[in-house]
């Protein structure tokens, strides 16, 4: 447990000062930052859809929800509020 | 470092905070009905403090440890942290290396999305840092009640708990999707990412998709 952990905290770290460290050194060229961009943005995307595949109709319905709340008014835990009640309200009523 | 900037940024994280307490019970309950241990939870919590990086890691203490797997998905599912800290080192440059080392260590997505809109540069990294001790506290406390009082909540899953780190993702996705240059990658990476999922056991869809994802939007950004 203990070493699971410290690999966790050692990988973690390295993400946070990774960026400010590796600019010490190397300026970024156009095509490492679009995979540095690319990947970031789309790590979020790989993670979530084992869920809404899995998940039930009242999870995709929050999901869903919390896009259209963010894409429509862009505050962040207004939007998880709303998917998360929605979760809630789906599996109440059904 | 100006202690205002850190107090402001404590405190404007507040409403924020509230909604990663819900996040730490999530946790809290999810990592108890993996079978996770309570000490191990809760460490994971102060220690690592990244919750997507966390609830993916689940799956990798059930069973035999594969530590490179748990380095390479934690890496990867926090690489985002990689691009804040490049766009942070201008703040940065002009401080100790010490210093660059310990403003990071609480560095997150809700403060550094809230220090955008800071024009002094000292100020910023005050917020940053004083804006991620409230998301590691509340952290904290989300996670401590998760797995204290997880089990009289009843079944959490009525109050959509595990729904909302999907929900917290995509929402970020909506607030990272830049329209048309976004959808090349995002559409690779997902396909990609549920193809591997259902075709292969383990956790590697996750790199495997943002790898696509990441060679797509090279590829994209070099026919422009």
């Amino acid at each position: 447990m203990a070493v699971g952990l410290a690999v966790m905290v050692l990988a973690t770290y390295l993400t946070r000062i990774g960026g400010v460290w590796v600019m010490h050194f190397v300026p970024l060229t156009p095509a490492v930052r679009r995979m540095l961009a690319g990947m970031a943005n789309t790590v979020l995307l790989a993670v979530v859809i084992p869920y809404a595949w899995e998940g039930d109709w009242g999870m995709r319905a929050g999901i869903l929800a919390g896009i259209v709340c963010m894409a429509t008014t862009r505050r962040t835990v207004f939007s998880m509020a709303v998917g998360v009640l929605v979760t809630a309200l789906y599996r109440l009523a059904l | 470092m100006r202690k205002g900037g850190f107090w402001d940024g404590f405190w404007r994280l507040g409403p924020v905070g509230a909604m990663v307490i819900a996040f730490g019970i999530a946790w809290g309950v999810a990592g108890k009905e993996a079978g996770l241990s309570d000490a191990l939870i809760i460490a994971m919590s102060g220690v690592v403090f990244a919750g997507a990086s966390q609830f993916a890691s689940i799956e990798l203490w059930v069973g035999p440890m594969d530590y490179l797997a748990l380095f390479l998905i934690t890496v990867t599912v926090n690489a985002r942290h990689l691009l804040m800290g490049t766009t942070l080192y201008p703040d940065l440059v002009h401080q100790s290396g010490w210093r660059q080392m310990l403003s990071v260590i609480t560095m997150t997505d809700a403060p550094y999305a809230m220090a955008q809109s800071e024009p002094d540069r000292d100020r910023r990294i005050a917020l940053i840092i004083g804006g991620g001790w409230m998301i590691w506290l509340t952290w904290m406390i989300g996670t401590v009640i998760g797995v204290v009082f997880g089990g009289i909540l009843g079944d959490t899953r009525d109050y959509g708990f595990d729904a909302l780190m999907p929900i917290f993702f995509s929402v970020m996705l909506v607030s990272v999707f830049k329209g048309r240059s976004s959808l090349l990658p995002f559409i690779g990476a997902g396909a990609a990412s549920l193809l591997w999922y259902l075709s292969f056991p383990g956790n590697w869809h996750v790199i495997v998709g943002a790898l696509v994802g990441g060679a797509l939007n090279v590829v994209q950004g070099e026919q422009e």
